[in-house]
């Protein structure tokens, strides 16, 4: 039969709108090409320019419904360094269990809800005959905490709108974004984060029924490592680990404010940086580059070479420090779309290329998500703690997180136990290069979610020390300045998420983002090297094994795009993708506005 | 579950006969119905309801709150859904439904690709193989025009052949054969965030797109519900309400000037915000957390029609006013442009509807002077903010 080329259009179960285009050699069942696009656009920045400073934290968490709180976070960060406004150690608090509050629900919407169904006994038994075979006759070895004996008993318990386990974890989201909106006064978008601080009357009252809120989910935590430790393994038995991998280049700003550290301050960047529960990190061939966050931010470039838009020219060249700065950084960089005919040699996308360079001008192309966040933090070794709650424990390549005992009655008694969980780089190389592949990005997720579940339980002490000492202020009164530059660095749950802002004459002047996804899903920089997940996808086994190619539907590479938790919302804010179809006469995605 | 599918249709029906018995002309007939139909229902003889969801240029942020309800749980209607059960199927919504778009480019697809293809559900729900059917609509509506002049697209759905369809077609192909159309979201409704000044896209509301005296099938003009986003039990309240006009059991809601139900949006935040009282009492906030009134912190809640302080967001839980933090009017068709922002910085005195209590003098304990001074800038026809930063200079006792 030979190549099997298809359009999958609309992919389902992320957020936002976005399209592959997929070529699978049948001969050989690999994915041999795949490009991946988005297919619709807004222009947020556009929308920005010129408004009143504050309101970017309201507009911009509406990028994205999925993960509106990192962008709240991120726009805030932007606007306490712009705006001038420290804010005070209960604020920091609030801000950091809103946002762990959100990622206890992300990333389970994901691993259940929107790429668990592809590992789930309705898709796995319909398109992958031989592994549903497979998973009748494998023992889990977590049934004590998930209650399934068999790989095909727990894909089962996977099936979308049916499976015991789909079902609990959809209310145990509900659950947390009730954390979050008992924080954010609503979620998805809280209404609660502003300039030096939350807009949140916080009392003992709100502080008891948040520990119980955190406490159920901390427990969840334990289900949702448990669950993708078994499905990890499973996929690694029938042969999975060439899909989807790539080596070990990843980026991760960091998240999650130490209340006593973080002061928004652009010259003490370095410093508060270090201490954000999940430390920023640039990891190449599996060895950290640098954790220092003011040098990631400066290391930041864009690329258009391939992209539907104009150079621009430089308006800054220093830092607010004096230190020198690039044409391509965000700081300077200005939007200017020019729609033309696409052209393989020239420009052909709407997608920019983020690329990072060391202080030695060396570029690196580089990964974002949970894989990234964890395996920075077990390289870095920066986070150590232990509390009467939880405790988690980096280095070495290891990140221990230890959970408490949680009854509670949200949760099955196989959940109540206190549990340890032990993340390890992954024992992958090829050609001596360490690498990381679809499972690993799945099954770092959920460690994720435990140790996000861990801090959150150390958050909630902090909250109530300073209740308990009077430290009851929640904002610092900001200015809107004649000018300044601000960043704000954290990570949304796909990964490493920057807001860059320019204030003149007290208005925004110049607003932009770089999601986690724009990273991920990037097409060719100025060298021709490609993005992440165009990267990941070739090279994928074609696992579907239910009829002749006529009939495949494309499970893998929808695999290997899923595991990256893809959010075009996010990432369209800006573009609009990348656009690779085999007519050559069809028109480019295009747009008066970027 | 706490309830299932039946109960959730049961108790939807029953609401419904509560609702009929308020009028008492037409109660008797209308619990005749509701009965005649639960026993229906329980004998798995009612045809389904399907229901379609198309996502236009959104965040998904109402599909997720759509996941908070819990009178009843979507995923209790769901179940129904699932097991093929009538009355109710969501056939089509891209971030729940396990398929996926398929278009194989060498040639026509095998049965199992074409079965797969997550765009045949709304071609075959266009040609009508899905009556009756509700419409619901995520996202706003670019104009095309504009990005075709440019040589391409603003946003799509799937494509067949490698051609796409614009996500403006198929809104209009299938509100052609809907029974009811559903707004859901501040973006679907009146064109949102995309839409707010300059609008690059174009972007407008869906009943800005299919025209605001176009009908249904069944009659009905677009229903609204807005809100970024709209809380999941304004959605389920609203799905259900409709599904029984559909069954012809309730009339149509009632809807105010923007096609808003006035069940849910007949009152403004201020009216429903328990800190109301300190407008009154002149004891204004002036630092975020403080536990007064914050107009003076730009809450917009006089001239915003949202029933978040009523219904909290998930399961009670969650509301903007009462929680501290100022409304910035995300249900209102302005959002996100003047006079909702910018967000932190007062609403001028002069666009406070009139029926606004105006402001008395506290006991001279605490706030007088703030008090007197707002009643006396309302009265001189000047800003409140000017009238708070006066007040605050002089006594600062109005907040913690």
């Amino acid at each position: 039969m030979g190549k099997i080329e298809v359009i999958l259009d609309p992919i389902t179960r992320i957020e936002g709108h976005m399209a592959i285009h997929a070529v699978m050699d049948s001969d050989s069942r690999k994915v041999v090409e795949a490009h991946s696009y988005a297919t619709m656009f807004r222009g947020f920045e556009i929308i920005l320019k010129g408004r009143d400073p504050p309101d970017a934290i309201f507009i911009n968490q509406r990028i994205c419904g999925v993960c509106p709180v990192p962008h709240a976070y991120a726009a805030a960060m932007a606007e306490d360094m712009a705006l001038g406004a420290s804010p005070p150690p209960l604020a920091i608090v609030l801000r950091n269990l809103t946002d762990a509050a959100e990622i206890l629900y992300d990333h389970p919407i994901h691993l259940f809800q929107l790429a668990g169904p592809e590992y789930s006994a309705a898709i796995v038994s319909k398109f992958n005959r031989a592994w549903w075979e497979a998973a009748k006759d494998f023992t889990c070895e977590h049934r004590d905490v998930h209650g399934k004996s068999t790989m095909a008993e727990l894909m089962a318990a996977l099936n979308p709108f049916e499976g015991d386990i789909y079902l609990y974890t959809l209310k145990m989201e509900r659950h947390a974004r009730k954390l979050a909106s008992l924080l954010g006064a609503k979620h998805p978008h809280v209404n609660t984060f502003v300039p030096g601080g939350v807009a949140r009357t916080w009392t003992a009252n709100e502080a008891t029924k948040a520990l119980s809120m955190v406490m159920a989910l901390a427990g969840f935590s334990k289900l949702v490592v448990r669950v993708w430790d078994d499905i990890a393994r499973f996929l690694y038995e029938v042969g999975y680990e060439w899909a989807g991998a790539r080596p070990a280049n990843m980026i991760a700003y960091g998240t999650i404010e130490d209340p006593e550290e973080y002061d928004g301050k652009y010259e003490n960047m370095s410093k508060w940086g270090d201490k954000k529960m999940f430390p920023p990190g640039v990891v190449y061939h599996g060895e950290l580059v640098t954790h220092d966050l003011k040098e990631i931010n400066l290391g930041v470039r864009q690329f258009v070479t391939h992209s539907y838009y104009e150079e621009w020219s430089q308006e800054f060249d220093k830092d607010p420090e004096g230190n020198p700065l690039d044409a391509r950084h965000p700081w300077n960089k200005e939007t200017i779309p020019k729609p033309q005919e696409r052209d393989w040699n020239g420009k052909y996308s709407w997608g920019t290329a983020p690329r990072w360079y060391d202080r030695s001008g060396r570029k690196y192309v580089v990964e974002a998500g949970p894989i990234s966040r964890i395996y920075v933090s077990a390289l870095a070794g920066l986070t150590n703690f232990d509390s009467p709650y939880s405790a988690i424990h980096t280095g070495g390549g290891r990140v221990t997180i230890s959970l408490p005992e949680t009854k509670s009655e949200l949760l099955p008694p196989s959940l109540w136990e206190a549990m340890e969980f032990e993340w390890r780089v992954p024992d992958l190389s090829y050609g001596g290069v360490p690498y990381i592949n679809t499972i690993e990005r799945l099954k770092a997720r959920a460690y994720n979610h435990a140790y996000y579940a861990a801090s959150a339980l150390l958050d909630v002490l902090h909250m109530i020390k300073y209740l308990g000492e009077g430290k009851t202020s929640v904002w610092t009164e900001f200015e809107r300045p004649e000018f300044s530059m601000g960043v704000g660095m954290n990570e949304a749950a796909r990964g490493a998420l920057g807001h860059w802002i320019v204030v003149k004459n007290g208005k925004i002047h110049r607003y932009q983002i770089i999601t986690p996804t724009a990273w991920n899903i990037s097409p060719m920089d100025a060298d021709g090297d490609h993005g992440p997940v165009e990267e990941a996808a070739v090279d994928t086994p074609v696992t579907e094994d239910h009829g002749t190619p006529d009939n495949w539907v494309g499970v893998d590479p929808m695999r290997v795009v899923r595991s990256y938790d893809p959010c075009l919302a996010c990432t369209v804010h800006l573009y609009l993708g990348k656009r690779l179809l085999r007519k050559v006469d069809h028109n480019p995605i295009g747009c008066t506005l970027g | 579950m706490e309830l299932n599918r039946r109960k959730f249709l049961t108790t939807s029906l029953m609401y419904a006969a509560i609702l009929a018995m308020s009028k008492t002309a037409e109660a008797n007939a209308t619990v005749r119905k509701a009965s005649k139909l639960v026993e229906r229902i329980l004998q798995g003889q009612e045809q389904p309801i399907h229901v379609i969801w198309i996502q236009g240029q959104t965040c998904s942020g109402d599909s997720v709150a759509l996941l908070n309800a819990v009178e009843p749980s979507i995923v209790d209607v769901l179940i129904g859904q699932v097991k093929g059960v009538p009355p109710v199927e969501l056939n089509y919504h891209p971030t729940l439904m396990a398929q996926w778009g398929v278009d194989h480019l060498e040639g026509p697809e095998g049965p199992t690709a074409q079965a797969w293809d997550a765009n045949r559900i709304l071609e075959e729900a266009a040609r009508g193989a899905y009556d009756p059917f509700v419409l619901i609509v995520e996202g706003s509506v670019p104009t095309e025009d504009q990005a075709k002049a440019a040589g391409g697209f603003f946003c799509t759905v799937g494509e067949k052949d490698g051609e796409e369809y614009y996500f403006e077609d198929w809104l209009k192909k299938l509100a052609q054969r809907a029974a009811a159309v559903v707004a859901i979201g501040t973006c679907a409704t009146y064109g949102g965030i995309p839409a707010g000044t300059p609008n690059p896209t174009g972007s407008r509301g869906v009943y800005d797109v299919l025209g605001r005296d176009w009908k249904s099938a069944l009659g009905l003009p677009v229903i609204n519900v807005p809100g970024c986003p709209a809380a999941g039990d304004w959605q389920v309240k609203t799905i259900a309400h409709l599904l029984l006009t559909v069954k012809g059991l309730l009339p149509p809601p009632e809807l105010d000037e923007f096609n808003r139900p006035t069940f849910l949006y007949g009152e403004t935040v201020h009216e429903t915000c328990s800190r109301g009282v300190y407008f009154g009492l002149g004891e204004f906030s002036k630092e975020y957390g403080a536990p007064f009134c914050m107009y003076a912190l730009g809450c917009k809640g006089p001239i915003v029609h949202c029933p978040l302080n009523k219904t909290g967001y998930v399961e009670g839980v969650g509301m903007c006013t009462e929680y501290g933090s100022p409304c910035i009017g995300c249900t209102e068709p302005d959002f996100p442009d003047e006079p909702l922002a910018p967000f932190l910085k007062e609403l001028p005195t002069f666009l406070l509807p009139p029926e606004t209590p105006t402001p008395v003098a506290a006991p001279a304990s605490k706030g007088a002077a703030v008090a007197g001074a707002v009643v006396g800038a309302i009265a001189a026809g000047s800003l409140v903010y000017a009238a708070t930063k006066k007040g605050s200079s002089g006594e600062g006792e109005t907040s913690e």
